[in-house]
């Protein structure tokens, strides 16, 4: 009973059906998220197109078609996917295994054994000696694109055992990318790190302006930091203009560098598991926090980012806290930088005066300090203690990846692209002829498996070795033959 | 006009006289008409390769950026496809009439499009992109191929013995037409496959991640979807004839919808090999 069930579920999802069926699932998925906007419900596009759209968004939510790869929906329809894939992976390789099997088998057949196991027999006409027949068959083969050598009596088209592996290696290596990449979503990190000309900041949650982190992710292993050492703001490398560049270094837990190099497009900096990428940059602004009486009391590097609709030019990538003793924040800072304006845009680059604009809030986010300092210049904060600016320049976003994952991935679509390779090209077949004598005469004995990518069929074989071999025509040609010696 | 819209519009000359010869060699059953079409065919080739040849050496990179490039790129793989397996076997010379009008189409857009000189970018700037675009180049040409076969077995088909199953009886017979559909759909397969794997390694090298669900990405996978439908029907549940031909006909449309259409159409982080700017 138990085995019985058992059999109908592996059944099911080794089905040709299940798997059209799900493949189909997901492209009509992907094709329908590529038509409504990808993010959370409070998103801007999100909520821009559940108002354009009022008769669609109910059924768009509920399907979760806002965040479709990580829908409910979707993943049960790939992990369903997944597991077909495994059970069809296993039955491919049984049938590998088995035909691999064949083919060694039939590599070392001889006369004998292909006698006792064969498959087709066609009769050959009396007069056609042993040797004459396997020459005639040769050619039969040779003409139908099947290419056999005569090795002891015995003609052997058959191919090498790794041939028959390419669909199974296929499946199975589909399988492992679908692990990889799961495993690779629970344990990776990835997130937007701010760093400024100068500065050195500790992998850890708190330096990241955005981090998405995998269950899976331990931070307790992680003892770095990252540092910008410097920032070209337009590089020329090879003739191409890569933008602006920061030269970055990955320090170990004692402060040691590991590596340094200029991070751009296609030149990301690789440390182990770890991957950094420079999407963007923006100025950044040196900020000092002083008692009354000009004691310095802490340093902030403040990220601000450029934005052509916002009045300065810039926009504060965050906001400073300040905090009273008890910890509690008391205030918020947001800095800015008015840009210089060229042909009406504002350039993008650190300005000619550098300013910093700064506006102190409240905790209600009522304004209580809105003015602008240059490098050297304090403001005085609204309950006393006073902000320095101490300078303007550089900052980097780096875009910060943790995923040991990434390289498997590689290797599973690689060895997914061999095996399906050898599955488009590698020739399947087992072609195996010899000649014997029988109670009823001379006959060629054969056993012939043809699997896949082969020239031919069996039935066109038999046809054609039928007329070569036992035909009317072979008799008259025999006879002319004759007649002529 | 340079030098090289003049070869460009030489080469469709040619391609658009090929299309004619191949419709009117198969409706008045002209063997040699259809031949010499081939001929044409090929023949188009060598302004076009000329063509992008001057371009390749004013702008230092080649047919890669703007849909002018890519629609170029993707016709002479296309052609060059279609001429290689008509010089190879004769026999299927009149598929022409299928492959030639997607590479008249694709070409006949691009000189209506914007040529404007597009430079390499930051994004753009490395050994990935000649790798990823040839095979995203020559995976449609073996769709556009299986479409061109898929194209004359259905004629074939629908014909049953009548007038046109006599035009095409030069062809090799239909099981074989569905063989050369089915190989030049597994040989596409395998080459887009390489396409967006290829894609996925230049993606982590370029912006730090190799599968970000941006709508190039997801169509490239739903078209390599698509293609695998196709073959599980063919291998596991043995379909074969019409049905599958149909599937390869409305196939390939997808795949170009998925090269050229998509970043036309959708804000997506690859716009930058279709329209210039930094992707």
């Amino acid at each position: 009973m138990i085995r019985s069930v058992l059999r109908r579920v592996t059944s099911f999802l080794a089905s040709a059906w299940l798997a059209v069926g799900t493949l189909t699932f997901v492209g009509l998925w992907g094709i329908a998220a590529t038509g409504v906007p990808q993010g959370a419900a409070d998103s801007s596009a999100v909520e821009i197109w559940a108002k354009a759209h009022p008769v669609l968004e109910p059924v768009v939510g509920l399907l979760g078609l806002h965040q479709a790869f990580s829908a409910w929906l979707f993943l049960a329809c790939v992990t369903l996917l997944g597991i077909s894939t495994v059970v069809c992976s296993w039955r491919r390789a049984k049938s590998a295994y088995g035909r691999a099997r064949a083919l060694r088998t039939a590599a070392r057949a001889d006369s004998e054994s292909l006698v006792e196991g064969h498959d087709l027999t066609v009769a050959l006409v009396p007069a056609l000696g042993p040797s004459d027949a396997l020459t005639v068959a040769l050619e039969v083969f040779a003409g139908l694109g099947i290419r056999a050598k005569a090795e002891d009596g015995v003609l052997r088209a058959v191919s090498p055992w790794w041939s028959v592996w390419g669909s199974a290696v296929f499946h199975w290596a589909l399988v492992a990318l679908m692990l990889f990449v799961l495993v690779g979503n629970l344990q990776r990190s990835d997130g937007l790190m701010g760093v400024s000309v100068g500065e050195t900041k500790p992998d850890a949650p708190a330096s990241y302006r955005v981090l998405t982190v995998g269950p899976l992710h331990s931070w307790s292993s992680v003892h770095r930091s990252f540092r910008v050492e410097a920032l070209d703001p337009d590089l020329v490398v090879g003739g191409v203009d890569r933008g602006a560049v920061p030269t970055v270094s990955v320090l170990d837990a004692a402060g040691a560098v590991v590596k340094t190099q200029l991070v751009y497009p296609n030149m990301m900096l690789h440390v182990g598991s770890l991957s950094i990428n420079c999407p963007a940059v923006g100025l950044s602004a040196e900020i000092g926090v002083e008692t009354s009486a000009g004691v310095e009391l802490g340093r902030s590097y403040e990220s601000i980012d450029f934005s052509q609709t916002a009045t300065d030019g810039t926009l504060p990538a965050g906001m400073l806290g300040i905090f009273d003793q008890s910890g509690a924040v008391r205030m918020r800072i947001a800095v800015t930088v008015p840009l210089d304006r060229r042909n009406g845009q504002f350039r993008e680059w650190i300005p000619s005066v550098p300013r910093a604009h700064i506006v102190v809030y409240d905790l209600d986010g009522t304004t209580m300090l809105d003015t602008v300092i240059k490098p050297g210049e304090t403001a005085p904060l609204p309950d006393g203690g006073a902000l320095k600016l101490l300078g303007i320049g550089w900052y980097a976003r780096l875009s910060i990846v943790d995923d040991w994952t990434t390289p498997f991935v590689y290797a599973a679509m690689i060895i997914a692209l061999l095996g399906l390779s050898i599955s488009l090209l590698a020739r399947q077949q087992l072609v195996l002829a010899t000649v014997v004598d029988g109670p009823d005469g001379p006959k060629l004995v054969l056993r012939m498996r043809l699997w896949r990518n082969v020239s031919t069929t069996r039935a066109e074989i038999d046809a054609a070795l039928v007329a070569a071999l036992s035909g009317s025509s072979v008799v008259s040609a025999l006879e002319d033959k004759e007649t002529r010696s | 006009m340079t030098l090289e819209i003049i070869f460009m519009w030489i080469t469709l000359t040619f391609y658009v006289a090929a299309t004619v010869m191949f419709v009117f060699g198969v409706i008045f059953t002209k063997d040699r008409l259809t031949r010499r079409a081939v001929y044409v065919s090929a023949a188009g080739l060598v302004p076009q390769l000329i063509a992008i040849s001057v371009r390749w050496a004013r702008l230092g990179h080649g047919p890669y950026v703007g849909y002018y490039e890519l629609a170029n790129a993707l016709t002479i793989c296309t052609v060059v496809f279609f001429v290689v397996a008509a010089r190879r076997n004769p026999r299927l010379n009149a598929t022409g009439l299928g492959i030639m009008p997607v590479a008249v189409l694709l070409l006949g857009a691009a000189m209506f499009a914007s040529k404007a000189d597009f430079p390499i970018t930051a994004s753009l700037a490395s050994y990935w992109l000649f790798i990823h675009v040839a095979f995203a180049n020559l995976a449609f040409a073996a769709f556009a191929a299986s479409f061109g076969f898929a194209i004359v077995y259905i004629v074939r088909q629908r014909s049953g013995a009548g007038k046109w199953a006599k035009r095409f009886e030069k062809m090799p017979p239909q099981d074989v037409v569905d063989d050369y559909t089915a190989r030049f759909v597994l040989a596409g397969f395998l080459l887009w496959g390489i396409m967006i794997v290829t894609g996925a390694i230049w993606a982590n090298e370029s912006w730090g991640r190799y599968w970000s669900w941006d709508p190039i990405e997801t169509w490239s996978l739903v078209v390599w979807l698509i293609y695998a439908i196709y073959l599980h029907l063919k291998h596991m549940r043995k379909w074969s004839g019409e049905r599958l031909a149909w599937f390869a006909i409305a196939a390939m449309p997808i795949a170009l919808f998925c090269l050229v259409g998509i970043p036309t159409v959708f804000n997506t982080i690859h716009g930058g090999y279709i329209g210039g700017a930094d992707g």
